[in-house]
């Protein structure tokens, strides 16, 4: 009786449309906010894991209902006179909620991560303990959901504890070391310590197990639920523990930066021998760290672009351009290296800020090393500079380039409108590549003015473009 | 609807009441009511304000006790015994506002509803009078919370109190309307769950819009929060007539 009570129960839990619902939006808004990323294996699995929550609060809610309903509509004397019992019920549903969860967040998760293989060169290792967990906490929250509708009476207990989980996982962006007794750890960068997994892809089946235990607890003490309930928490504790042992990313402070301050986990993987692959197309060596190779040919387009304008002389000398973990880089190359993707890729940002690696660079516009900061206005240069740029995007007014998800990059230098728009002009003059490399030597002297200038790149004087109080050396 | 009969059953001995409570409500007694000339609207005031005390009885508090059990734990230990951070704060106080508004949709369950065509009292009186009761109440718990946060933020912290209500106000109009419509489709209490899944499907489909369309912004008074709660006070509205067509009578 049970089978058919769990297939029945199966049946309703697939057609509710807050299960299905859940599922399509959860995974509608997980392409949407990775649309413009390249995806990485390291990192779309553990977002992934932190939006199924959403779908698994959507079950907890759908599950409880379930659970409780024999209480409800006038149940409880029309089933009084009925063979099944309440006990049969809740196994029943105990059987069908976690399934239902457990292939839906399947179905979202894998569908997710397909669509993310198909959206470009893919980087990063794949964790597979993390897809699982995913599929787990779902099934985790219908057992939960079991539970809740049993044992407190009250609908509104099913969304309460949705709303503690939920705030408990939004508020956890730290990782700090509580974090790891949640079910869903849903915040991770690339260049964080791994994660502790496996052992917590085990603490959330034990938790399932053990609030499965509980649910049923409520009829009666029988053998095999509390079996359930303390095998569940005998393992859901160790591994629970183990699990918050693992402590939080030391995220670096500002000022000097020693290998001190670089997380003692990750110290290897990016201060360590050999943590490059290189690879070098047309004459620039490219380095990535292993598993980001793939990434190479989309850091090029914009590198070829801008270094395709210059002198030859430069063309041949363009150094390394060098994946860089910006949380963890001390400044430790002085400078050698001066072209840095970061450990993502995708934003329009990023390809600008190559670009403007490569354009200072070239140009040589930069502050003096004792005070950041430094004022372009009027200088040939920063137009020419600007133009460099303009071969990946268009020009525009200093501002902070977003590099990455948690750092933004800013040139510290100054310019205004008029350098802008006379990028821009140089920008749709025919021949201009032809002109700028015909006076290099001229255009790139900090003293040449933008007015000296004008005439040698054919361009006619539109605005008053006076040179700063602090003109970039 | 133009009905003004001269006796008005006490509505205490039955029809309002749920069953869960419906032992306990009310003694039956028929009140009988003078009809004074000015007509149907004084009769209706008056009965409403008959209908008071049994309908406090039928509506069932139970919810909207535990979400209070819930806020209460919720604000003090969150950080406990340091400042509150003000968009943590502002994560706490939009929870709590959201789980009080779907508490407050369970008081719309009226058990009798189907049988309660021929009552003197209108449904629309009897439906607004819930939503006064327990929405009262919800905003008073609401007010109490939000006492607590200001006291816990740091000194100087920017909180703006009036745009928080409108989202208040708004969350807690959508989720009695919610509850409203689905009251009339479907008997039992987990009708009220509409308010709960039309909060959430909102909050969802909400809260990942970019920033000059962001309805959430995290951080109080920066970004696009100004232009955010013009369109809130702009929506406060909407909910309300919605909840007002919802309470009419079931057939015309």
């Amino acid at each position: 009786m049970t089978w058919e009570l769990a297939l029945f129960e199966a049946r309703r839990l697939l057609r509710h449309p807050l299960v299905w619902g859940a599922a399509a939006l959860v995974l509608a808004v997980q392409t949407y906010l990775s649309r413009d990323q390249q995806p990485d294996l390291g990192v779309d699995p553990v977002h992934a894991t932190g939006l199924s929550a959403c779908l698994a609060g959507a079950v907890l809610m759908v599950a409880s209902l379930a659970a409780s309903r024999d209480g409800r509509h006038g149940m409880p004397e029309s089933l009084a006179g009925l063979p099944g019992r309440a006990e049969h019920r809740t196994r029943a549903i105990l059987l069908a909620a976690p399934l239902v969860a457990g292939v839906a967040a399947a179905v979202t998760v894998f569908a997710y991560l397909g669509i993310r293989l198909l959206n470009g060169p893919v980087a990063g290792r794949l964790d597979p303990w993390e897809p699982l967990t995913a599929v787990a906490a779902a099934m985790l929250a219908a057992a939960l959901g079991v539970a809740v509708g049993r044992w407190a009476r009250w609908l509104i207990a099913g969304p309460m504890v949705v709303a503690a989980l939920g705030v408990l996982i939004i508020m956890n962006t730290t990782n700090g070391a509580a974090g790891w007794w949640l079910p869903v750890m849903q915040k991770y960068r690339p260049d964080w310590p791994d994660r502790p997994s496996g052992v917590h892809l085990v603490y959330v089946v034990a938790l399932a197990a053990l609030f499965a235990g509980l649910a049923l607890l409520r009829h009666r003490v029988r053998l095999a639920p509390a079996a359930a309930l303390v095998a569940g928490l005998g393992v859901a504790v160790p591994t629970g523990a183990v699990a918050a042992a693992e402590p939080p990313v030391t995220q670096p402070t500002s000022g000097e930066l020693t290998i001190e301050d670089v997380d003692p986990r990750v110290r290897e993987r990016y201060h360590g021998a050999g943590t490059h692959r290189c690879a070098v197309r047309r004459g620039i060596t490219y380095c990535a760290y292993p598993g980001y190779e793939p990434w190479i040919p989309l850091w090029e387009e914009p590198v070829r672009a801008a270094v395709d304008v210059l002198p030859a002389a430069l063309r041949a000398r363009v150094p390394r351009v060098e994946q860089t973990s910006l949380r963890w880089y001390l400044g430790e190359d002085g400078g050698a290296t001066v072209i840095r993707p970061t450990m993502t890729w995708g934003h329009p940002d990023q390809r600008t800020a190559l670009a403007m690696d490569v354009a200072i660079w070239a140009t040589g516009v930069r502050d003096a090393d004792d005070t950041p900061g430094c004022d372009a206005h009027g200088q040939a240069r920063t137009v020419v500079a600007l133009w460099i740029i303009g071969q990946v995007s268009p020009p525009e007014l200093p501002r902070a380039l977003h590099v990455d998800a948690d750092n933004r990059s800013t040139w510290l230098a100054s310019w205004g409108p008029a350098e802008v728009v006379y990028a821009k002009l140089l920008l749709s003059t025919p021949g201009a590549r032809e002109k700028v490399l015909a006076r290099w030597d001229t255009l790139m002297k900090p003293t040449t003015t933008i007015d000296q200038a004008l005439p040698l790149l054919g361009l006619d004087r539109k605005f008053d473009a006076p040179t700063g109080a602090t003109p970039c050396a | 609807m133009r009905l003004t009969p001269d006796t008005v059953r006490s509505p205490g001995n039955a029809p309002e009441s749920g069953p869960e409570s419906g032992s306990e409500s009310g003694s039956g007694q028929a009140v009988r009511l003078a009809v004074p000339r000015g007509g149907a609207f004084v009769v209706r005031w008056r009965t409403a304000v008959l209908l008071v005390r049994p309908l406090t009885r039928a509506v069932d508090w139970a919810p909207l006790a535990v979400v209070t059990a819930f806020a209460a734990a919720l604000l003090t230990l969150m950080n406990a015994g340091d400042p509150l951070g003000g968009a943590d704060a502002l994560l706490l106080m939009r929870i709590t506002g959201t789980l009080l508004g779907s508490a407050a949709a369970f008081a719309l369950v009226d058990a009798m509803s189907a049988d309660l065509g021929p009552a003197a009292v209108p449904r629309w009186v009897r439906q607004a009078l819930r939503c006064l009761l327990a929405g009262g109440a919800a905003v008073a718990v609401w007010f109490v919370a939000f006492a607590h946060v200001l006291s816990r933020l740091p000194e100087g912290a920017l909180f703006p109190v009036g745009d928080l209500m409108v989202e208040m106000g708004v969350c807690l109009g959508i989720g009695l309307a919610s509850a409203a419509t689905a009251v009339r489709y479907a008997t039992g209490r987990q009708a009220a769950m509409a308010a709960v899944v039309v909060q959430l499907a909102l909050v969802l489909a909400t809260i990942l819009l970019p920033d000059q369309l962001r309805l959430w912004p995290p951080t109080c008074g920066f970004g696009f929060w100004d232009q955010a709660h013009a369109f809130w006070l702009g929506m406060l509205p909407v909910p309300y007539v919605w909840l007002a067509l919802a309470c009419r009578d079931l057939r015309r």
